[in-house]
């Protein structure tokens, strides 16, 4: 039992924070206004190698800990929320496949433009009929000499507008269900493909989510991840990975609107004292504060799991379960606790709390991380 | 960074692990319906478990408060009555070896650790004052050779069974709280009188018993550490008691969690269609993750205070998350069990009876909270 964090750990933390402060949080309000995507922030985050943080150094990447990745996100999530997505998806649903499934040529050639950002990468599982039930997807890649000829349309896609590069869920057989399903690394620029509908979202305003629509799209046949049929295997062990990232992002989003809480509970007052000195607001603020140390326990026991190599599935289910049903009630309080001035959007309650709600839609809603937890409950404790 | 326990508290852990399923399984029923665990006391003294964390030289483990959380979860999941004797014993053990003279640790340990003394208790709360210690009315007041001590405790863990208790008196009723000083009390003393034994909701093989004091005289060295020192012996005793509490609770609650899952196993088995029972998969789930969440909590609390670090609100973070995921999960169970788990000697049953009044003793959760809040405050400021 040791929960220490390393030198290097430390340094990854603080970095991440004042970067936060200094240039985050202060644009944030902005562009969740302007529905902006950050280029300036993300820039800046690329050079520090946050975009490719668990990949190693000989790709490109800055060679950290899957820990450290977590520490980093819920730093520059509690900045921005959309900041915090879309780097998000360059490591975990981008790189992090890449980095597990695919050969060394694949790697030096893909990883050695993401991992450093010097390209955007973005992740299509999702279709239109088709979300939590993957195997449920139309979208197909049929093979044709030494390409495959992709069709289909994906939808809800982090960072599709800005995107270079996609890693693509598809059905190469599509008469098998699961077993039928490859993984493709798309380049847009030698495998154009169309930009949809770019959605008009609740939260994380400032990235982009948009449908990519694939009309006899031709990619190489060296671009296929794994084997063909590995598809599948991809896609979950990805999202597995990408969940303490979420995990990561709705804890910094919370703890964002915590801070205002807390401070504002020692600034406003009502009938001579402050509101902070209330039973029912400090019952709010230790509730939160205990809510969210313990999503940070759990994101980091999954971060270590996977670290060591260890099956992390069933613990970043839960991290991610927890982190993001306790973003969504810390900041359904922050705003309660700001009262009125929680309700305009001159302050920043109403958009932690807009922002803290997608985290418990994307990359597996709560609903399937409930089914992967009683799942792996079951084997374990129920035999 | 490392969630595993070390090789030397697992070795505590596979202790605590066979003697509850062998010693404590067989005797929990009979526990449950009111006999006090005298024999499972004694065994697992006997195995240096009522000075988990104290010195090996003075005839403890050696071990840290991890370690013992660990050991309290273990036992709380077999038979929580035995858990909570045990837990508190501990605590005095730890109290007299941090805050006692070596006269007070030679006279009293040993009898604690080889299982002379079934038990050893903590008398702070009083019918005034439970979680508000400060405002004690209990009074020791100076006489020749010693202190006389005169007032009443309440709601005191085995108080009628312990070799020694450890009192908390006013010395000084114009300080508040440094006006208190602790004192080590024997049952046989002069003055002490057992007064009513409660009876309870839950951990019904524990014994809860008032005590009376009429003028009882105790020796100069009957104190324990310093003049006024009282508070802060009850509040170092406190936040290492709150993580046991919140152990023994999530003993419980993951047992129920087992409970739980065999039975969804079985009914699937029945129905040949998982899915069928989707809804209690789902508070299954909700249950696991909770207990998961406060379980981390409470092995950080007991993390920091083994580095040797402040954790006042981490202690109160872990009791309160912990105790509510066990309550929780305990009532949860009994809805998805149903009618088979009403009956009052199920499993289930006596885990949700034993379970309840871990969010009240020790520091309710109202006090938890007001605790990390006034923290949370200070840190502003």
């Amino acid at each position: 039992m040791d929960l220490q964090l390393t030198e290097t750990q430390e340094m990854i933390q603080e970095t991440a924070r004042s970067f936060a402060e200094k240039e985050l949080l202060p644009a944030a309000h902005d562009t969740d206004k302007l529905g902006q995507f950050p280029r300036d922030k993300v820039k800046k985050l690329c050079d520090l190698g946050f975009f490719g943080m668990a990949v190693p150094e000989e790709f490109g990447g800055a060679g950290l800990d899957n820990l450290s990745y977590a520490i980093a996100m819920e730093e520059i999530s509690r900045g921005c929320a959309s900041t915090g997505v879309i780097m998000s998806v360059n490591n975990s649903l981008v790189c992090d496949p890449i980095l597990k499934f695919g050969n060394t040529a694949q790697k030096k050639k893909f990883l050695g433009q993401l991992a450093p950002g010097k390209v955007l990468g973005c992740f299509a599982l999702s279709e239109p009929g088709s979300g939590s039930d993957a195997a449920g997807m139309r979208t197909t890649a049929i093979r044709d000499g030494d390409h495959y000829v992709v069709n289909g349309t994906k939808n809800w896609i982090t960072n599709g507008k800005e995107a270079d590069f996609c890693v693509l869920i598809v059905h190469t057989n599509p008469a098998e269900r699961h077993k039928g399903i490859s993984a493709l690394v798309v380049d847009r620029r030698e495998s154009p493909y169309g930009i949809g509908k770019v959605e008009d979202k609740l939260g994380i305003k400032g990235s982009s989510t948009t449908s990519l629509v694939f009309e006899n799209c031709r990619v190489p046949v060296e671009n296929l991840l794994g084997k063909e049929g590995d598809g599948f295997k991809v896609a979950m062990s990805t999202l597995d990975g990408g969940r303490i990232g979420i995990a990561s992002q709705a804890l910094g989003i919370a703890r964002a609107a915590f801070d205002e809480a807390l401070r504002y509970s020692r600034e406003r007052q009502a009938f001579g004292k402050y509101i902070g000195d209330f039973g029912a607001i400090q019952e709010m603020l230790a509730d939160m504060a205990c809510e969210l140390d313990a999503a940070r326990l759990l994101i980091w026991r999954a971060a270590v799991a996977k670290d060591s190599g260890e099956k992390f599935g069933k613990l970043s289910a839960m991290a991610k379960l927890y982190a993001s049903e306790a973003s969504a009630r810390i900041t359904h309080k922050a705003l309660q606790i700001h009262g009125g001035y929680g309700y305009v959007k001159e302050y920043n309650a109403e958009r932690h709390m807009r922002d803290a709600r997608i985290t418990e839609i994307y990359e597996g809603t709560s609903e399937i991380q409930r089914l992967v937890v009683a799942r792996e409950t079951l084997m374990e404790l129920g035999a | 960074m490392d969630f595993t326990l070390s090789l030397a508290d697992r070795e505590v852990v596979d202790l605590v692990k066979r003697l509850a399923q062998t010693e404590l399984a067989p005797r929990a029923a009979a526990v449950d319906a009111g006999q006090f665990p005298l024999e499972g006391l004694k065994i697992l003294a006997q195995h240096g478990l009522m000075g988990i964390k104290v010195a090996k030289s003075y005839g403890g483990l050696g071990a840290g408060l991890v370690a013992h959380v660990a050991a309290i979860r273990e036992l709380a999941a077999v038979c929580p009555s035995t858990a909570v004797t045990l837990a508190v014993t501990n605590m005095v053990a730890d109290m007299i070896e941090k805050f006692g003279s070596d006269a007070q640790k030679q006279r009293y340990l040993p009898p604690i650790f080889d299982g002379t003394y079934p038990a050893a208790s903590f008398a702070l709360s009083e019918t005034g004052a439970g979680s508000d210690a400060a405002s004690l009315r209990t009074r020791a007041v100076k006489v020749d050779g010693g202190w006389q001590i005169t007032g009443s405790k309440m709601w005191i863990t085995s108080g009628d069974r312990a070799g020694v208790v450890l009192v908390m008196a006013k010395t000084d009723p114009d300080k508040g709280a440094r006006g208190i000083t602790a004192f080590l009390v024997e049952p046989g003393t002069p003055g002490f009188e057992v007064g009513r034994h409660e009876e309870k909701l839950g951990l019904r093989g524990s014994s809860t018993v008032s005590l009376h004091f009429s003028e009882m005289f105790v020796p100069e060295s009957a104190q324990l550490g310093a003049l006024g020192q009282g508070f802060e012996v009850a509040m170092v005793a406190l936040d290492g008691g709150r993580c046991g509490i919140g152990a023994q609770a999530l003993g419980m609650g993951y047992a129920v969690l087992a409970e739980t899952a065999k039975a969804l196993n079985q009914r699937a088995t029945l129905d040949k269609q998982l899915g069928l029972d989707q809804n209690a998969q789902f508070r299954l789930a909700d249950m696991a993750t909770k207990l998961d969440a406060a379980w981390l909590l409470v092995l950080r609390a007991a993390w920091l205070r083994d580095a040797g670090k402040k954790m006042t609100r981490e202690a109160a973070m872990a009791k309160v998350m912990a105790t509510e995921a066990g309550d929780a999960a305990c009532k949860l169970a009994l809805q998805i069990l149903g009618p088979a788990a009403l009956d009052a000697r199920h499993p289930v049953a006596r885990a949700l009876r034993d379970v309840r009044v871990s969010r009240i003793y020790e520091g309710t959760s109202e006090i938890q909270r007001l605790v990390i809040a006034r923290s949370l405050a200070a840190s502003v400021a």
